[in-house]
Formats: structure tokens, C-alpha cells, sequence
């Protein structure tokens, strides 16, 4: 499409709107929770920033777990968990199977904040890592299940039940950086803190400030750091197969030997470039991990190999022609730095 | 933990306050003593939180206005999808049933004695199935005469905490009050007379004037919030009261301080593990 120059710009434009959207957008649809969207947004946009749009899928699922397993165990009616339970997942999967993983790519919040941390990163000229080892992706991979098992399902429902203490109830929140770092961006510090009054308090609080300052370190030399282990990416996959939008590979021979692709990617998915090589048919290859940023459509330098589509229709198609401009002004952006950390380091040392 | 007590903070504190001594004094002394208004009964049982709070109140004031209590004031509960049903006051309390309907209802109490109209609101929030409208639809009602409205209202789940600010607007028959007096109290004896701006809104920071604090979510008892306002029109007295519990703040156990060094913490190791992090070009050598 001519008018798509650049994917990338029109989706940092399209992260831009949604993030003003979906961090201060109640003056638009209202303050109330009542007024919300949904309720169960496929993405992090956090319910403690009092001026937000919506809020995530991930706080009602918590607060059901929390709030009705116990009782409806209790009582034997487990309709009493079921239904809400039902109700959250309904709401987001009709969200959900308009834009699929995108949600991820295009609308999160936590996400385009970690893609300009790494701008930042990269326009002061620190340590950029391309990518991980495969086996340090393929070590990272289980922990975005984990944290969905574990702190969204599993010790919610302890809780419920009467094995941990009540402070156990929303764990993921608790230590989430989106509830920092969206309510940082509508000017309060009430979310930054230390909580002093349980140890398990304490412990919770200390886990989320301490991933927040972890998460902004390393997205501004790795890129999507937090994405890898969101349970929001685990949710997703659980349901990308249901999605509109897709991404589909028709890959060839030079697949094997080129690897732009994978190497574009920003949650360093290497499957990109070793699976369906050599295939008749296009395959949907919306991986786990993917985001649908289109990245690796953008950096795929054969003609329709690598496509978005939506509802089987292409929207978004590899070419040759592209790719050779989209590198061009790639290469002119990684010129640009407002602080050379690394060349002054560098220069120092010869001199 | 220690005895806490701050005075009421406000952007629109009342000016030359010795100088109208003499017209404060009254206004505390004749709103606080003659206007009705809902105040929680008591309940050892109640777990607080999650609108399981003790669901009856009292209307208080009816004594000192000389009214036989159950008898002269016309009790309405407004659901929050805005059905409202009729509540017969036993002496000055009603018991509150579960309506079964989720969020903010609105508790009115409205009294005529000669040619004062008296009008007493609390909001309660209840938890229950999910009903269509927003709590904005339900303040947005008009309840008639003089009312004092929470612009807006905590956000479900929220509460109203001490040191923190909150706006009210003070309406009358719909229209907003500019430079109208609000007398602000609490439970525990804090007080504080308020002017409108302009638009009809007050800004109030709640004081935190607990005698005790203790450092854990809902384990410090509420405090109770009353707002009165009064305004004469047309030879007609009309007298609102809005009342709310609020909450300590919680900034006696959560330090911003220590989450800003733990952050701190957090940036200086994510920065460390980026150094050994090994590089890797995901490309095959041709």
C-alpha cells in the first residue's frame, strides 16, 4: 500500500493515540468504572490510575478468583464462580478477536512505554542488544505462563480458599508496572511505595518497584523486556487462534540463510525464520510470543513471503521494494543519537 | 501509634476568619444542631469493605428540630439503576436490604417543617449483579431544593481517605451556588467552613484525625464525614446535608520514599544484568 511508508511510525502513531486514550481517557468515556470500555481489555491499562479508559482483563479474573472460589466452593454452587468467570472471558474475547495478539503490539500501554525506553536507550547511545540467545528466549518463555498460572489464577484461588493471607488476592497487580507506571504518567505517587504494614505487603511492594526500575533499565538496552513474562502475552496465545488478524509466512529456501526477520523481531521469536520454509501454502505463523507489530513483515526483503492479514486478507504484504526503503531509513534513524555514550567511550579510549 | 489530628486544608478557606467569628460561630452552631442527617449504626459485626459495611442508618437531628422520630420524614432508597422504593424509618434508623444490584444507591431523606425543607443524602455503595447505569446518572438526579452533590463520588472500590482532596458542588434546584457556605465536620470533632467558587464546587482535603491509626488496610475504624449547607429563597429555608465515611490515609504504612529507592535498586541491577548480557546475531553465517 502506498501510503503505508512506514509501518512502524503508523503503529508508534496508533500507540501514541492509545496511550493518551487509555491512561487519562475518562475525561472522554467517564471516571466511574461503570463507564469503562470493557472491563476486561486484552491489555495493561491499569484500574489504579484513576483517569484511565479501561482497565485490563487480568483484574477481574484476579478479583473472581479472589472473591468467589471460596464461597461458591463453600456453598457447592460453583455457577457463583462460573458465571462471572464467563462474563470477564466473553467480554474479552469479543475485544480480543478483532485485533488478536496486536493488542499487544498496537494498543498496550506497557508496551509502546517500553518501545520508547529503548528509543531513549538507543538515542543515548547505550549498549543495544539486538537479541537473545536462543536459549535464553527459550529459558524466558515459560515465565509468562507461570506468572498467568501462578499470580493471576493460582494464588488468588489459595486465597480464596483460605490457605494464604488475604494480601495474596491480586498478586499481579501487586507487582505489575503498568499500576506505576500509569499513575506516574497522571502525576500521582500513590502507587510508588513500600508497604510497610504485612511482610507480605512488603514483599509484594518491594517485587513491583523493583521490577518497574528493572523493566526501564533493560528496555532501554533489550527490547520489550516486560512483554516476555506479561501474562496478558500468555492469555493471548491461549486464544490466537480465534483472531481476526494474523500474521502468515510463505516462506522459501532463502529463508534458512537470511533471518532479517527473526533478527527484527522484538521478542527475539526465532521461529520466524525456521518454520514453514519451502511450503506450497501460506501458514499462520502468530506464535506465542508474537505481538503483530509487523516488524518482521517490514524487514522481510522477499516479495508476499512474510504478510498480516485480516480475515485472510492480506493487509500488510512483504516487498522487495519496501524493504530496501524501510532499511534505508532504518539505518539514517540508528545514525541519529543525542548522547553518544558508547562512540565518546570509545574515542576516549583511543585518544 | 500516636494521636494524629490535622485542621481541614482547603483552596477555599474562609477568609478573615476573626473578623466574621461572630457569623462563623452561628453558622457552625445552627447548621450543626438543626439540620438531619444519616449516620451508620453501629455494628460490632460488620467486616467492612466491599459493601459489606453495616447496612443501617440513623437519621440524626430529628430531635433537635422537635420532630416525633418515624413519623415526619419521607425516607427514599435510589437504587443505582435509578428505581427508587420507599423506606419507613423504626424511630430514626432504617435497615437496608441487599437490593441485589451492584454499585452506588443513594440513601434521601427529605423533611418539611413550615417553610424549611430539609434534605439529608448518603451514597452507599453495594456489591450485587451489574446494573446499566453509572453512579454520574445517579448523582445527576435532581433531588429538588438544595443539595450538595460529590463531584465525583470514589470510584467503585474506592474510598474516601484522609489528606486527600475531594471536590463537592452545592446546587440549588439544579443550579450551581457560587460563594455559598459549606460547614464540613467530622466524627472526631474537626471542622471547617468552605466557599463555592464560581462554578458551585468546594475542594476539601479530609483530615486525618483519627485518635488511633493502625497501619493496615481497613483496620482503622472510619471516620464519618458530615457536610451541611443551607440557603434561603423566596422566604423558604432549604437545609442539605451529605454525609460519608472515610478512611485514614495510607501513607502511615506505604512509604513513597523507600519505593523510590527500591526502583532505584531495580534500574542499577537491570543495568548490571544488560552489561552481561550476551550479544547474539540471530542470522546464520553464509
Amino acid at each position: 500500500m502506498i501510503w503505508l511508508k512506514n509501518l512502524t511510525l503508523v503503529r508508534r502513531f496508533v500507540q501514541l493515540c492509545m496511550f493518551i486514550f487509555l491512561v487519562y481517557g475518562s475525561v472522554v468515556v467517564g471516571f466511574y468504572a461503570a463507564d469503562k470500555i470493557s472491563g476486561a481489555l486484552p491489555s495493561l491499562s491499569c484500574a489504579y490510575d484513576s483517569m484511565n479508559a479501561d482497565y485490563c482483563a487480568l483484574i477481574p479474573l484476579q478479583h473472581q478468583m479472589h472473591h468467589r472460589l471460596g464461597p461458591a466452593v463453600e456453598s457447592g454452587d460453583m455457577m457463583k464462580l462460573f458465571m462471572p468467570l464467563v462474563t470477564t472471558l466473553v467480554t474479552f474475547l469479543m475485544m480480543f478477536v478483532l485485533l488478536n495478539k496486536a493488542f499487544c503490539g498496537w494498543i498496550c500501554p506497557l508496551g509502546f512505554f517500553q518501545e520508547v525506553m529503548q528509543l531513549i536507550g538507543q538515542k543515548l547511545g547505550l549498549r543495544k542488544i539486538d537479541s537473545l540467545s536462543h536459549g535464553a528466549v527459550d529459558k524466558v518463555r515459560p515465565v509468562k505462563w507461570l506468572m498467568l498460572g501462578g499470580l493471576v489464577f493460582g494464588l488468588p484461588a489459595l486465597t480464596s480458599l483460605g490457605f494464604l493471607s488475604d494480601e495474596w488476592g491480586d498478586p499481579f497487580c501487586q507487582i505489575c508496572p503498568s499500576r506505576i507506571m500509569t499513575t506516574l504518567f497522571t502525576g500521582s505517587d500513590e502507587q510508588l511505595f513500600v508497604d510497610t504494614s504485612t511482610p507480605s505487603y512488603m514483599v509484594l511492594s518491594i517485587l513491583g518497584d523493583f521490577l518497574f526500575g528493572l523493566m526501564i533499565a533493560m528496555a532501554m538496552t533489550l527490547r520489550q523486556p516486560f512483554c516476555r513474562i506479561c501474562p496478558l502475552l500468555a492469555m493471548h496465545a491461549l486464544f490466537r487462534k480465534i483472531g481476526l488478524a494474523r500474521l502468515v509466512k510463505k516462506g522459501t529456501s532463502r529463508c534458512d540463510k537470511c533471518g532479517i526477520c527473526a533478527e527484527a523481531c522484538p521478542m527475539d521469536i526465532h521461529e520466524l525464520q525456521t518454520d514453514h520454509n519451502a511450503v506450497d501454502k501460506a501458514k499462520d505463523i502468530t506464535l506465542p510470543d508474537c505481538t503483530l507489530c509487523g516488524r518482521c513483515v517490514e524487514f522481510c526483503p522477499d516479495k508476499d513471503v512474510l504478510q498480516i492479514r485480516y480475515l485472510n486478507v492480506p493487509i500488510f504484504s512483504a516487498s522487495p521494494q519496501y524493504f530496501k526503503r524501510r532499511k534505508k531509513s532504518q539505518t539514517q534513524w540508528d545514525k541519529v543519537k543525542l548522547i553518544g555514550f558508547t562512540d565518546a567511550a570509545k574515542a576516549k579510549v583511543k585518544s | 501509634m500516636g494521636m494524629c489530628k490535622y485542621q481541614y486544608q482547603s483552596r477555599y478557606k474562609y477568609q478573615s476568619s476573626y473578623k466574621y467569628l461572630p457569623c462563623v460561630l452561628f453558622f457552625i452552631s445552627s447548621l450543626s444542631f438543626a439540620d438531619i442527617y444519616w449516620q451508620p449504626v453501629d455494628n460490632p459485626n460488620a467486616s467492612g469493605g466491599h459493601g459489606r459495611m453495616a447496612k443501617a442508618f440513623q437519621l440524626m437531628g430529628l430531635k433537635e428540630i422537635g420532630l416525633k422520630e418515624g413519623t415526619d420524614a419521607a425516607v427514599s432508597y435510589i437504587h443505582s439503576d435509578l428505581q427508587t422504593s420507599d423506606l419507613n424509618l423504626h424511630g430514626d434508623s432504617v435497615h437496608l436490604k441487599s437490593t441485589g444490584k451492584n454499585n452506588y444507591h443513594a440513601l434521601v431523606a427529605r423533611q418539611r417543617q413550615d417553610n424549611t425543607h430539609r434534605l439529608a443524602v448518603r451514597y452507599i455503595y453495594n456489591n450485587g449483579r451489574p446494573v446499566n447505569t453509572s453512579p454520574s446518572d445517579l448523582l445527576a438526579i435532581n433531588l429538588g431544593g438544595l443539595q450538595i452533590i460529590p463531584s465525583p463520588l470514589p470510584r467503585e472500590h474506592w474510598k474516601y481517605k484522609s489528606k486527600s482532596l475531594y471536590r463537592f458542588q452545592i446546587t440549588f434546584e439544579g443550579e450551581p451556588l457560587a460563594e455559598h457556605g459549606l460547614l464540613a465536620t467530622t466524627r472526631f470533632g474537626s471542622n471547617e467552613i468552605l466557599h463555592t467558587d464560581q462554578s458551585g464546587f468546594i475542594e476539601l482535603v479530609i483530615p486525618e484525625d483519627f485518635p488511633e491509626i493502625i497501619p493496615l488496610k481497613r483496620a482503622t475504624p472510619p471516620g464519618e464525614m458530615q457536610l451541611f449547607s443551607s440557603y434561603s429563597h423566596n422566604g423558604q429555608l432549604y437545609e442539605a446535608s451529605m454525609t460519608a465515611a472515610y478512611h485514614p490515609s495510607e501513607s502511615s504504612w506505604k512509604s513513597v520514599s523507600l519505593g523510590v529507592l527500591v526502583v532505584l535498586i531495580g534500574l542499577v541491577v537491570g543495568f548490571f544484568i544488560n552489561r552481561k548480557l550476551p550479544e547474539h546475531n540471530r542470522r546464520k553465517a553464509k
